[in-house]
């Protein structure tokens, strides 16, 4: 196990009556990806500008490398950020921008000169050095904001929604080269999103924060695999939630009547909240779910249903089904492999799952 | 027939519309401003010949107003009062811009700008007047030093000198200053300050290194408005400056009048405007050099 590299020991923040966040603790390890993932207003970038040390928490303490950093200012802190609209300085050119944490430490001329144009080889921006910094697309004014905070080396690197303002391949681009880029310098990033699947994609672990809280603190398989509660599996990619009845609670599991899908072994480590809530609910990714075209399939767990609408996008189709029993309909996704069918809504359709893919939330 | 109907034609284009409605202040302009300045050009080649205008072609004037130690004495004066005059207002201008676009809640900024502007709504002269009554022999300064017993005897060196006149004058202009520095502080994007402090600077680099050279274009702005003014005020040094405070505008204003010199009192003043003209394409020019590179 790594060691912390940032430790939020119950950090509060109100803004009069609003409270933006409310006892966040979490330790951020060094060398790591880390996401703070949520909606909008869920005080994720309160969090980070506290990180940044632009705001000061109103309870609770933040240490950065083992130091207390109460009372820090932003100039002071081991931490660099790369801001939502990259506050590239129109007045000065890339150089200069890239430049500008060197000149407040007064370096040499020529040693900066040097590592600049190392940094921004780095970030691909080599031969920029001149263009001002109004000529620049937004991906190079990305990329010379990342130089700028990347050349002084910082402990953690923060970045504020970076890649939002950016059009979707170019963003897909960036995603890559970060992840790239942060396993080549070894810097702790911190890095803030709305977006579910930015998250997944590039962190090595992510924070989900809902309403200044932290919901779930997971690794992105576990976060996909197990969300912690209904709103974290509605949050990160789709999930059905099916009514469920406790029937018994056995050793290492509970047994639980599921609406379409009858009688389920639901394994103790399937349900991360325990069984305790009066209303049950039963969680199933689409992909989980299996169109069975075959009538002589024999497996056990089967549930019948009709397709009600047919999603076709290519490489894959998506299916509403409503099953038999079940209030309301299902979402379903199915490779589109060779010979496979279509089914058209209106059609029956046998729908396969497996024990080990249902979660038992509260 | 053709021709009216061209006409008709033309009357309803965009263009004749547009001059239309430029044509009323363009012939004020011209009847106000460029006419009498096109007589000023012109009597500054004539020759005053005591009652009567010899209206010879001739350099005299410019010879004279360019040659003697008087004029030269009086331009280089208003110049360096007018650069000292634009450098106070600026100076004293930009902390009250600063205050009010980085202290002041935003919803309440309008209302401090429309405040700042209060003491001007007061007659010109009046506020000269004002003046002299608080920097007077028994003025307000005076009066309350000696009331304290801080000194002795009335100070002088505050009325009747080239000091009342650019004190006088930097208050007079800086509401003119106060604006143009407000909006260029207002645009700044507040996540640069950060930037700038994130990547290690302290408040004093910060403001040098960014927030500064970002409102500069309003510094050199204001700049202008300032100086190009008070170069042609005349009535400033004639009430608080006292013998050693006049000013080339004076002397213009002299020549008219009671020397009947009108020919010298124009080359006076094209010469005048000429060397502001100058300065204030290099104001410009630096101004658009800033500009350019904010992108």
């Amino acid at each position: 196990m790594k060691n912390a590299m940032i430790r939020l020991v119950g950090i509060g923040k109100h803004f009069g009556e609003i409270v933006a966040l409310d006892g966040v603790s979490a330790e951020i390890r060094e060398s790591e990806f880390f996401s703070l993932l949520g909606p909008s207003g869920c005080g994720k970038t309160t969090l980070l500008r506290m990180i940044a040390g632009f705001d000061e928490p109103s309870t609770g303490e933040i240490y950065i490398d083992g130091k207390s950093m109460d009372g820090v200012p932003p100039n002071r802190r081991p931490t660099n950020m790369v801001f939502q609209n990259y506050a590239i300085f129109p007045h000065l050119n890339v150089a200069d921008n890239v430049a500008y944490g060197l000149r407040a430490q007064r370096q040499a001329k020529d040693e900066i000169r040097g590592q600049v144009s190392e940094t921004l080889e780095m970030v691909g921006m080599a031969g920029f050095e001149n263009r001002q910094s109004h000529a620049l697309s937004g991906g190079q004014r990305q990329r010379v904001a990342l130089a700028r905070a990347l050349i002084l080396k910082p402990k953690v690197l923060l970045l504020d929604e970076p890649l939002s303002a950016l059009d979707r391949q170019l963003r897909e681009q960036m995603q890559t080269e970060l992840r790239h880029l942060q396993r080549a310098v070894g810097i702790t990033f911190v890095f803030v999103t709305h977006d579910q699947e930015e998250a997944l994609t590039m962190s090595d672990r992510i924070a989900v924060l809902f309403d200044g809280k932290v919901a779930q603190l997971d690794s992105p398989i576990e976060l996909y695999r197990r969300p912690a509660n209904k709103r974290v599996g509605e949050f990160i990619g789709v999930m059905n939630f099916l009514r469920a009845n406790l029937i018994s609670e056995f050793p290492g599991g509970y047994e639980v009547d599921v609406e379409g899908l009858g009688r389920v072994a639901v394994s103790m480590r399937q349900a991360p909240g325990g069984a305790s809530a009066s209303r049950l609910l039963a969680g199933i990714r689409p992909e989980m779910l299996t169109l069975v075209f075959d009538d002589a399939d024999s497996s056990e767990n089967y549930a019948k249903g009709e397709v009600v609408d047919t999603q076709y996008l290519g490489d894959m189709t998506y299916y509403e089904i409503a099953l038999d029993g079940a209030g309301k309909t299902v979402t379903l996704s199915m490779r589109n492999t060779a010979g496979r069918p279509i089914l058209a809504p209106g059609t029956g359709a046998k729908v396969r799952w497996t024990p080990e893919s249902v979660l038992l939330l509260n | 027939m053709f021709a009216a109907s061209e006409f008709s034609r033309w009357r309803r284009t965009e263009g004749f519309k547009g001059l239309a409605l430029v044509s009323p202040p363009f012939l004020y302009a011209l009847a106000m401003l460029a006419a009498p300045l096109a007589a000023v050009v012109l009597f500054s080649f004539w020759t005053q010949d005591y009652l009567t205008l010899d209206r010879t072609p001739t350099w005299n004037n410019y010879r004279t107003a360019w040659s003697e130690t008087i004029y030269q004495v009086l331009m280089l004066r208003s110049l360096k009062i007018s650069a000292l005059v634009t450098a106070a207002t600026v100076l004293l201008s930009f902390p009250i811009a600063y205050y009010v676009s980085f202290y002041i809640d935003p919803r309440r900024k309008t209302l401090w700008i429309f405040l700042i502007t209060i003491p001007f709504w007061t007659s010109y002269l009046m506020r000269i007047f004002l003046w002299k009554v608080i920097l007077g022999y028994n003025g307000v300064v005076n009066g309350s030093l000696m009331g304290l017993g801080l000194i002795e005897e009335p100070l002088t060196f505050i009325l009747y000198n080239q000091n009342a006149v650019i004190l006088t004058l930097s208050h007079a202009w800086a509401p003119f200053a106060i604006l143009p520095i407000f909006v260029a502080l207002e645009r700044i994007d507040r996540s640069l300050l950060e930037a700038a402090e994130d990547l290690g600077d302290g408040p004093l680099r910060r403001f040098f290194r960014v927030t500064l050279p970002l409102a500069m274009p309003g510094v050199l702005a204001a700049s202008v408005i300032v100086f190009i003014p008070t170069i042609g005020d005349y009535v400033t040094p004639r009430l608080v400056g006292g013998p050693n405070g006049l000013l080339i505008a004076n002397m213009i204003e002299l020549q008219f009048k009671k020397a009947n010199n009108a020919p010298l009192g124009s080359a006076l003043a094209i010469s005048a405007m000429l060397i502001v003209a100058v300065i204030s394409v290099v104001f410009l020019w630096l101004n658009r050099r800033y500009i350019r590179s904010r992108g």
